[in-house]
């Protein structure tokens, strides 16, 4: 009835490059500021996003860790002669969504607002970033909302897993530290902190993505007066993370499915052959159903709800971290068949037809993500912070055409070793032996 | 979004456009095919892409009852991944990612969505593939075991890993206690291990059918592109009759239910409540008042909740209100808070039961307040339209479960509609603390000490 033979004519309609896969415009493009807008006017809304770079949680102190994680949630609680009811209030009456939040390495801001409410989005984002009221029932409001948050994550073993990975791989180094706070660092952090950290953050570089319904003079106009002393200071460095050395290290917990992530060093994203080990982890995990790993572990063997493999990418530190769970009784053997894959994968490399496959993927899904004004701004704000070209799609794209067989296995003799895993669980395996057992969850209480 | 409309029309927008109340949702496009299939297609030209979605309107809800066995709906979704007499098992969401596409799915108590978000230029692949396995779902013996431990898995992951998760079902289960939405979309524990290819099988011979189904596609194409398609493909497919959807009204029980859940896992307390409330399709007058409400009293830490409760009280750190009226037999509300260092999850509930009788009472809510929560709303609705996926999940969602299309595009006017004592009248049919009709449940998340270990 359904005839295949127009399915597998469609399969092969040629992919061509295009001309330009998105029309960013530079209007700023200096070390201090750099502004990049995609104009659309499909639906009347405007995205902003943008970061302060180096002024994330990697600035906290070791005894007041969520430091910026508080900043960024206290900062729209009120400005100017606004307390935070008010503030919230015009906010939520007009349509605008405003929010602050630190990542490990930038902070970062948004606002999502309709295009008839851009002179008040604006100009009540100018008063959180100059003027922030910081008063004294907010910060403790906050505090409190933090502590809870916290104590309730204690219980979400995802959560937990994360936090040991974290103190892992990164050992000693300042992004170990807990960026949404201790139990016990909350409590230090003082308004006079806040405020200390609030002026630091205006001084640093910014980079502004726009996307939606405003014209670049507009968007100038606008960033201008909300960054007059951006890039007056310059981003402090930061030391790269020394991998682990290989171990299986266990969080007892008495769940009926084991967590685990396995751990390699991973390539950047501005190593000149990224695109070949973006195809590489493509076909090992990174491609849900049709990769290698899910196709192993969960379709063939049923060990597993879902298996997947990524690049992390940070200023300090990248990695290649595989994640998946299994019942305490299976979870030995869905790592030693990751490791089998691991391993076939390096060894033997790949075929064309994977290839071919993932190239497909990978330059065709890219559009996909070009659905939204929120997710325009988002991608390019990445691309910012990464220092990638404001044509790298196009770049990407005519590599990935270039892209042969003997690059791809390049890239997984130079990244899948599996002698270099570091690997850590959090359940109650009965069928995998551990080095080392952790007790308690680091930089929690 | 209005491209596709014929120039002579295109003024009359342009014109119309401050008066955002009066416009459709999303103006769609819709016809149905001659086996009874409705197409519905929400044009979007911004990126040349297409999320396809074919919508079923069957879920969970409609699994024979008292058999022993629960979770088939969801068995079945994952089964329909797993080959037909023409795509081998595996292969479908390889096709998909060929081609650049991303594909999943997912069940509900009343429907089961199969979707794929596409390059354009594939439109009529998925649809193929789609009208395939529609028809012809045929696991092989091998697959089937092996995804019967994958979907066990998938159950320890999202509940039996985490005591949040767990006691939320308990409740679930205490709230909707006679009727089928008491019963977790996967499955209980105990009887997920039971359940075998011909449970699976016989829910896809009683419910999919095209008569059941819904296509919706979303993005770069139109009704007059797609429809010849959906005839070439989905058209040719029989219908067959549909049974009734039977949703059990939950009676109402004389005891009030408090459960109290004491475990060592647990660090932060909790304090739930959870009652019963009419659904967008039981009554949807009351369902836009209850959206309104709920969007009144706790949209954002301006709203009256936050204020009266964290900001003003100190009792809680943080409390939310949601209402769920996305069903097709009885809607749900909840609230849930947590208590600050100090108070006593007794202590907040009252609180709450306090709080809200004053709302009925000696604090109303204000004709002003109502009209500003409504023009907010239709604001959202502006911003749902800057996505591809959204407005699909929408339409689709609220066909499958028993809406018209007019009803959903109509939702700006009929939300603007209801009067503020429209809204005041059901906050007092449907929070009054003191009512006696509403099953109220409600829950305690308690950290067990070290003593009591």
């Amino acid at each position: 009835m359904i005839r295949l033979a127009l399915l597998i004519g469609i399969l092969f309609l040629p992919l061509t490059a295009q001309a330009k896969i998105l029309d960013i415009r530079v209007l700023r493009d200096t070390p201090a500021i750099q502004v990049w807008l995609i104009q659309d006017q499909s639906v009347p809304v405007i995205s902003m996003q943008f970061a302060f770079k180096g002024q994330g949680s990697r600035n906290d102190p070791d005894d007041k860790q969520g430091l910026y994680r508080l900043l960024s949630n206290t900062m729209d609680e009120g400005a100017g002669n606004l307390d935070s009811q008010a503030f919230q209030k015009e906010l939520n009456d007009h349509g605008i969504e405003l929010s602050f939040s630190a990542t490990r390495d930038n902070f970062i801001g948004t606002v999502y607002t309709l295009s008839r409410e851009k002179e008040r989005a604006f100009r009540l984002l100018g008063l959180a970033l100059s003027a922030p009221r910081f008063d004294e029932d907010a910060i403790e409001r906050m505090r409190a909302q933090n502590i809870s948050r916290l104590r309730s994550s204690m219980t979400d073993p995802e959560w937990m897993l994360a936090r040991l990975t974290n103190s892992v791989l990164f050992d000693q180094h300042l992004y170990a530290k807990n960026s949404g706070g201790t139990l016990s660092s909350l409590p230090r952090i003082t308004k006079q902190d806040l405020k200390n950290a609030h002026q630091t953050l205006l001084t640093a570089p910014v980079r502004v993505a726009i996307a939606g319904d405003i014209t670049d003079d507009e968007a100038l106009e606008f960033v201008e007066k909300l960054f007059p002393t951006a890039g007056t200071t310059p981003v402090r460095d930061i030391t790269h993370a020394n991998f682990p050395q290989p171990e299986n290290i266990l969080f007892p917990h008495p769940i009926p499915q084991t967590l685990v992530t396995m751990a390699l060093p991973g390539p950047s994203v501005k190593d000149p052959d990224y695109v070949a080990a973006e195809v590489m982890n493509y076909i090992l995990g990174g491609g849900g159903f049709g990769s290698r790993l899910m196709d192993v572990i969960r379709e063939r063997n049923g060990l597993t709800y879902g298996i997947y493999s990524n690049f992390e990418h940070m200023d300090g530190g990248n990695f290649l971290s595989i994640s998946s769970s299994s019942k305490n009784e299976t979870i030995g053997k869905l790592v030693n068949l990751t490791k089998v894959e691991i391993d076939a994968l390096r060894q033997k490399g790949i075929n064309p037809d994977d290839l071919r496959s993932a190239v497909r993927y990978l330059r065709g899904s890219t559009v996909l993500n070009f659905s939204s004004n929120p997710k325009l701004s988002n991608f390019m704000l990445g691309l910012m912070l990464e220092e990638l070209p404001v044509d790298y799609l196009d770049k990407r794209d005519a590599a990935l055409i270039q892209l042969d067989v003997e690059a791809v296995n390049r890239a997984a003799e130079k990244w899948l070793d599996s002698r270099k895993l570091v690997t850590i669980m959090l359940g109650k395996p009965t069928d995998f032996p551990v080095n080392r057992k952790i007790d308690t969850l680091p930089n929690v209480q | 979004m209005i491209k596709y409309l014929s120039i002579f029309f295109i003024w009359v927008f342009c014109a119309a456009s401050p008066s955002f109340a009066a416009e459709k949702l999303f103006n769609t496009q819709s016809t149905f095919l001659k086996n009874g299939m409705q197409v519905v297609v929400i044009p979007n030209h911004r990126a040349p892409i297409i999320t396809h979605m074919v919508w079923y309107k069957v879920g969970s809800a409609d699994e024979p009852q008292g058999d022993g066995v629960s979770g088939e709906a969801h068995f079945l979704e994952h089964l329909m991944f797993k080959g037909t007499h023409r795509i081998p098992a595996g292969e479908f969401s390889k096709i998909i990612r060929n081609i650049g596409g991303n594909d999943n799915a997912f069940t509900s108590w009343d429907f089961t969505s199969y979707f794929q978000s596409i390059p354009k230029e594939y439109l009529s692949l998925v649809m193929a593939l789609e009208a395939d396995r529609m028809i012809n779902v045929s696991p092989p013996p091998q697959d089937i075991a092996s995804e019967h431990k994958v979907i066990i898995e998938e159950r320890k992951q999202r509940t039996d890993n985490d005591p949040k998760a767990l006691f939320a079902e308990q409740m679930r289960a205490a709230l909707y206690n006679t009727s089928a939405y008491s019963i977790p979309i996967i499955g209980w524990k105990n009887e997920m291990p039971k359940l075998e290819w011909r449970h699976a099988k016989d829910y896809h011979d009683r419910w999919y059918a095209p008569n059941n189904a819904i296509l919706v596609i979303s993005g770069d194409v139109t009704l007059e592109q797609a429809q010849p398609l959906a005839e070439k493909y989905f058209g040719i497919l029989p219908p067959q009759k549909i049974p009734a959807h039977v949703r059990a009204d939950v009676p109402n029980f004389p005891a009030p239910v408090t459960l109290k859940f004491e475990n060592i896992a647990v660090q932060q307390p909790v304090y739930m409540r959870a009652s019963l409330a009419p659904s967008l399709v039981t009554n949807h007058h009351d369902a836009y008042a209850l959206q309104i409400l709920e969007n009144l009293l706790s949209s954002s830490s301006a709203s009256r909740l936050y204020q009266d409760l964290v900001v003003k009280d100190k009792v809680a750190s943080s409390v939310e209100l949601s209402y769920d009226g996305s069903l097709r037999g009885q809607g749900n509300i909840w609230i849930s808070a947590l208590p600050v260092d100090g108070v006593s999850l007794e202590t907040l509930q009252e609180k709450i039961t306090a709080t809200l009788r004053r709302y009925m009472t000696s604090q109303p809510l204000t004709d002003e307040e109502i009209k500003t929560a409504q023009r907010r709303m239709i604001d959202q609705a502006i911003f749902a339209r800057d996505s591809v996926v959204g407005p699909a999940m929408l339409v689709g969602q609220g066909l499958a479960m028993g809406l018209t299309l007019d009803q959903i595009e109509n939702w700006p006017r009929d939300v603007m509609a209801i009067s503020p004592d429209a809204v005041r009248r059901a906050l007092k049919d449907y929070l009054d603390p003191d009512a006696e009709n509403l099953n109220v449940i409600h829950g305690f998340m308690i950290p067990q000490n070290e003593e009591k270990k």
